[in-house]
């Protein structure tokens, strides 16, 4: 088989994960023979989901709009309805970590207090912990495509994903001499990892290779997205209540801060779902994912027309 | 003074970002709509291709809170 392009592609996945296969969809088709990322989404795209929502109450809500809605004929919202039941039930898990339910008030209330971390306070630990999950997720796609490299026997995709993960580590290292967390002594072994990749790097890609390493290391932090995000949702939930409590009349108090939160639910249904998939489109998909494929659309008779394509 | 200076330098990190992401995605917005009118397949492409500014505003953002995290 060498014309590999008029292969069509049907991805192939449990019935569980399904759902994430439209979400993979708004994208071209991968390229037959390369990696199906479905299962990858379904693993890191309700993280992200939950980590930016974060809320008990707004997981709860969507999990019981989700669960009305999947007995739904339509397949496509029955899918989507299935997809977030489980992205709700992300939030709700992480919820529970951070404390919140309607923001922090509600969570006093029940008795719900910060188990990691506090969200609205503790900024700098929460974006800590979103460029370490983008680290870890940068990294894991260009070892895919290390895979995807050896697969296709491509030394070149090869070489070039290794020296971006020794300059990076080199990179690290010297940031981390610098700031005085290591010994002086591990100066010398970042530079020359650093001396070492370069060259690859040239030799490799030409000279836009070190740029390589400088867009890899934007993508990096542009994870600082999901602390964003969340913190613009906490603070959004907690200003309900502060609003709510400046007006004199108990009941218009009640229905501006239930006004603020539907608009901060319908907020967070939208935002991190897109944002949560330009993580995945941009960031993570750009190391290893090959788009190109033509979807498998087998001849067959449907409803009231045919279709021929 | 010093506190005034860290507000201005705080607003203007978030500001000044937040422009620039809404020149780039209004012009980036309004092209994609034409192309997905042409052609719908491309709802994917557009939909990353808007996203892509907002990591402006997003670092001018995290710029923002470590700004005002030193006022304290």
């Amino acid at each position: 088989m060498k014309d590999k392009k008029e292969i069509p592609v049907l991805l192939d996945n449990p019935s569980a994960i399904k759902p994430f296969e439209l979400l993979l969809s708004l994208l071209q088709p991968p390229k037959y023979g390369t990696i199906d990322a479905t299962k990858l989404l379904a693993v890191f795209f309700p993280i992200f989901f939950g980590l930016i929502v974060g809320d008990i109450g707004y997981g709860l809500i969507l999990l019981i709009i989700s669960l009305i809605l999947n007995p739904h004929k339509n397949l496509i919202i029955k899918n989507i309805s299935k997809l977030f039941s489980y992205v709700s039930i992300s939030s709700i898990f992480f919820g529970l970590l951070f404390g919140e339910f309607f923001g922090h008030s509600g969570g006093k209330i029940l008795n719900i207090y910060p188990v990691l971390f506090d969200r609205q306070k503790d900024i700098v630990p929460f974006l800590i912990l979103s460029i370490s999950i983008g680290i870890f997720h940068i990294l894991l796609g260009l070892i895919l495509g290390i895979i995807k490299g050896i697969k296709e026997k491509h030394n070149r995709e090869i070489f070039e994903k290794i020296s971006i993960i020794l300059s990076l580590f080199g990179l690290f290292l010297l940031v981390v001499v610098m700031a005085d967390f290591l010994p002086k002594g591990f100066f010398i072994p970042s530079i020359s990892l650093i001396i070492i990749s370069m060259p690859i790097l040239i030799l490799v890609k030409g000279f836009i290779g070190p740029l390589e390493v400088l867009s890899t290391i934007a993508n990096i932090l542009s994870y600082a997205r999901i602390m964003a995000l969340g913190l613009a949702g906490v603070m959004i939930a907690n200003i309900a209540y502060t609003i709510g409590g400046f007006i004199e009349d108990v009941i218009i108090g009640i229905i501006i801060a239930t006004l603020i939160h539907i608009l901060n639910l319908l907020l967070s249904i939208f935002s991190p779902t897109i944002q949560s998939l330009r993580l995945h489109y941009v960031e993570f998909f750009s190391k290893f994912y090959e788009t190109g494929g033509k979807k498998y659309n087998p001849f067959k008779k449907g409803g009231d027309l045919i279709c021929t394509q | 003074m010093h506190t005034i200076a860290l507000a201005f330098g705080a607003a203007l990190a978030v500001g000044l970002c937040a422009t620039a992401t809404g020149y780039a995605q209004g012009k980036i917005g309004s092209a994609g709509m034409g192309a997905i009118a042409e052609k719908p397949e491309l709802t994917g492409p557009v939909i990353i291709a808007i996203a892509i500014p907002e990591t402006m505003v997003i670092l001018g953002f995290v710029i923002a809170t470590m700004i005002i995290l030193m006022i304290k």
